[in-house]
């Protein structure tokens, strides 16, 4: 009996160490170490964890971009962690011991797509600009390479939505490509919306179909051409030979064929 | 009978009052649109014989300062008259070669008031675009008065523009564009060097045969070997051939397109559902970087990463082997799968056709100097980048920091490492 009185005692003991040794952060933060091209949960309490304390200063918004970096960096030189723009599970106990993060606030105005700061000492609520339009919903927030909007891809997801809903993935990349080889290419305009809105340029802007809400795939379709993907090997025009009306289309070098269009040169 | 005949009545009452509606409102979409590419077609003209001016002012002055603000009316009109015409419709040879002519136009009246341009070429190539200038503008005046009298009907015009023959006029006016393209703006040296690069003309491999290039794949990526596939050659039109691999394995759905000389890979996607799992973004760069070692490309350094909602983008671009310079030009991008780090996508055109690097100088630099008080340099590598006129030129990388007390920017900016100029500099999300 006395022998398990003092097993009970020792499991409570180790129970209690485990649990004053667990950091703090492993409430909050996810375990995952995240750097620089990151985007999610983890991001944005870094994001207002930092801001808290006066080291981030542009908005909160998920993204692990460059303005996190420097402020990560500049908080670990300050608090005596290795400076490397990382937040590993040091950094972020230290992120967590050293400030606060108001979650349901933040979630609160990312969700109301309201503008607003997260700074420590300064009443939350003080801290809130209405918005006009919604925040983009957590899955489509995309990170894009610097020269490219979220609104070309926007743009552009409504046009390969248009034109190439019922064609294979690699027809929907495909589309988007020509649009990007369009842009360029000094024959045509040079902007996304330039060359989608060409007169006769193309068929779903003519007959309305490009104001149709794109899938996650025509998204995900155009996010791989800006990204570098081009399945059709440089091509500037396609066009389905079963309902091309054009003469001239036929004239241009063909390149090749995927799904219902033929793309060329 | 009666009650029959009323409802009838009112159902025609109805229908007449409907279809009277639709017809006002297509009237009155088609006066706005008659109005707008009316207006568009004017302001086309308008600037036209503004840019005439312009081209001659600038041929008159010697001086810098004088010669500065008829180049600048050069860039500016020239870029204004591609956004009019690329918002009419208008036969799409014509569209593209006058946007063509325009571009380049522009674009050569920027490099002279940079100084790029010698004078006596100056002199000559403008003398040339003044005159051909002078005779387009007399076709182009004809061709869209008679274009804009047709607006009286506004469906004859839709009717011609949407013709499959284009009307003999404007096919003319195209192939004189095109003519005056190819006087005035010939392709230069750097331009033709660019247009073999994207045509793989360096490419002197032995031709490889299907069976193998499908071999090759299923070694590549092991997930697919037991894919069924369909492989099909490029068309006769292509710059190079290639072969086309569509495939299936299961889940995953896709293409691969492999060059015929030599086998080189060009580009794979592969499209299959994502699972919930994460794995961490570090776990995420060691299988990148082992996958493009794996697939030959050992000169290369993983130089970005974005993680979207279901996978990550991951650049890597290649290293000059004596300065370590990064060669951006050369770039290998991947995609890999968010849940378990499977490679969907690997893009390796950019990487095969390699770049020719100049042997330049590097001229120190004091940064201090050089920026205002207000920014940071954070860091500084070697780095080779295209200039406007498509050589690649070695430049100081520098990542710049400006901080406000309400905000911070950071921007990456190329400096050339012989001249000093700045060749680019993006401000980075």
């Amino acid at each position: 009996m006395r022998k398990n009185k003092w097993l009970v005692w020792f499991i409570t003991l180790c129970l209690l160490t485990m649990t004053l040794s667990t950091p703090k952060h492993s409430e909050a933060f996810s375990g995952q170490v995240i750097e620089l091209g990151a985007n999610g949960e983890d991001v944005i309490e870094l994001q207002a964890r930092l801001q808290y304390m006066g080291f981030y200063k542009n908005q909160i918004d998920g993204k692990f971009g460059y303005g996190t970096y420097w402020a990560l960096r500049n908080f670990q030189e300050k608090f005596g962690l290795p400076v490397d723009g990382i937040a590993g599970q040091k950094t972020k106990a230290k992120l967590v011991n050293q400030s606060n993060y108001n979650k349901e606030f933040v979630r609160n105005q990312l969700n109301k797509g309201n503008r607003f700061t997260h700074y420590g000492g300064k009443p939350l609520e003080q801290q809130v600009k209405k918005g006009t339009s919604p925040a983009p919903k957590k899955n489509e927030q995309v990170q894009l390479p610097a020269k490219y909007s979220q609104q070309d891809l926007q743009l552009m997801a409504n046009a390969v939505y248009g034109e190439a809903r019922g064609e294979p993935y690699e027809g929907q990349v495909a589309v988007a490509s020509v649009i990007l080889n369009r842009v360029e290419d000094s024959k045509f305009p040079n902007t996304v919306s330039g060359v989608v809105f060409q007169p006769r340029a193309f068929t779903a802007v003519a007959d309305g179909q490009i104001w149709l809400t794109p899938n996650a795939r025509a998204k995900e379709a155009v996010l791989d051409a800006i990204n570098g993907w081009d399945p059709t090997e440089n091509a500037l025009y396609y066009f389905n030979p079963d309902t091309a009306t054009s003469a001239w289309i036929w004239t241009r070098p063909q390149i090749k064929t995927i799904g219902k269009h033929i793309f060329c040169e | 009978m009666k009650i029959i005949t009323s409802l009838l009545a009112v159902a025609l009452i109805i229908m007449g009052v409907f279809l009277y509606t639709s017809k006002q409102n297509e009237v009155a979409l088609e006066n706005d649109l008659r109005a707008q590419y009316t207006n568009r077609m004017t302001e086309a003209s308008e600037k036209l014989t503004e840019l005439q001016k312009s081209v001659q002012s600038a041929t008159v002055f010697n001086d810098p300062k004088a010669q500065a603000e008829p180049l600048e009316d050069i860039w500016r009109l020239s870029s204004e008259i591609k956004s009019d015409i690329s918002s009419l419709p208008l036969q799409q040879d014509f569209s593209s070669e006058w946007l063509n002519y325009l571009g380049r136009l522009g674009d050569y009246a920027k490099l002279k008031s940079q100084g790029k341009v010698p004078e006596e070429k100056w002199l000559t190539v403008t003398n040339n675009v003044s005159k051909n200038l002078d005779e387009f503008s007399v076709e182009w005046q004809n061709a869209s008065t008679e274009l804009l009298a047709k607006q009286q009907s506004f469906s004859k015009w839709q009717k011609e523009v949407k013709s499959a023959q284009p009307s003999e006029k404007w096919t003319k006016m195209s192939t004189t564009v095109k003519g005056y393209s190819e006087s005035d703006f010939p392709l230069t040296a750097s331009e033709s060097d660019d247009q073999k690069k994207k045509d793989l003309k360096a490419i002197k491999d032995k031709p490889v045969t299907e069976k193998r290039v499908v071999k090759q794949m299923k070694e590549m990526f092991p997930t697919l070997k037991n894919a069924k596939v369909v492989v099909s050659s490029s068309k006769s039109g292509a710059a190079y051939p290639f072969y086309h691999i569509s495939f299936n394995e299961g889940i995953r759905t896709g293409y691969t397109d492999y060059t015929k000389k030599g086998g080189q890979l060009l580009s794979m996607l592969i499209e299959r559902p994502i699972g919930k799992d994460r794995i961490p973004q570090e776990e995420m760069k060691e299988k990148a970087t082992k996958a493009v070692k794996k697939y030959g490309f050992e000169d290369v350094e993983l130089v970005e990463s974005r993680e979207n909602h279901l996978v990550w983008h991951v650049v890597f671009v290649r290293l000059d082997p004596v300065n370590k310079a990064r060669i951006y030009a050369d770039a290998i991008q991947l995609k890999l799968a968010k849940d378990d780090g499977e490679v969907l996508g690997v893009n390796t055109m950019e990487y095969i056709q390699k770049e020719t690097l100049p042997d330049q100088k590097i001229v120190p630099v004091s940064w201090n100097e050089y920026f205002t008080d207000q920014v940071a340099i954070q860091s500084e590598v070697l780095a080779y980048t295209e200039n406007e006129e498509l050589q690649q030129r070695l430049c100081y990388e520098l990542m710049v920091l400006k901080e406000t007390k309400e905000e911070s920017h950071t921007f990456r900016i190329l400096i050339d490492t012989e001249t000093h100029e700045v060749i680019k500099s993006e401000m980075m999300n």
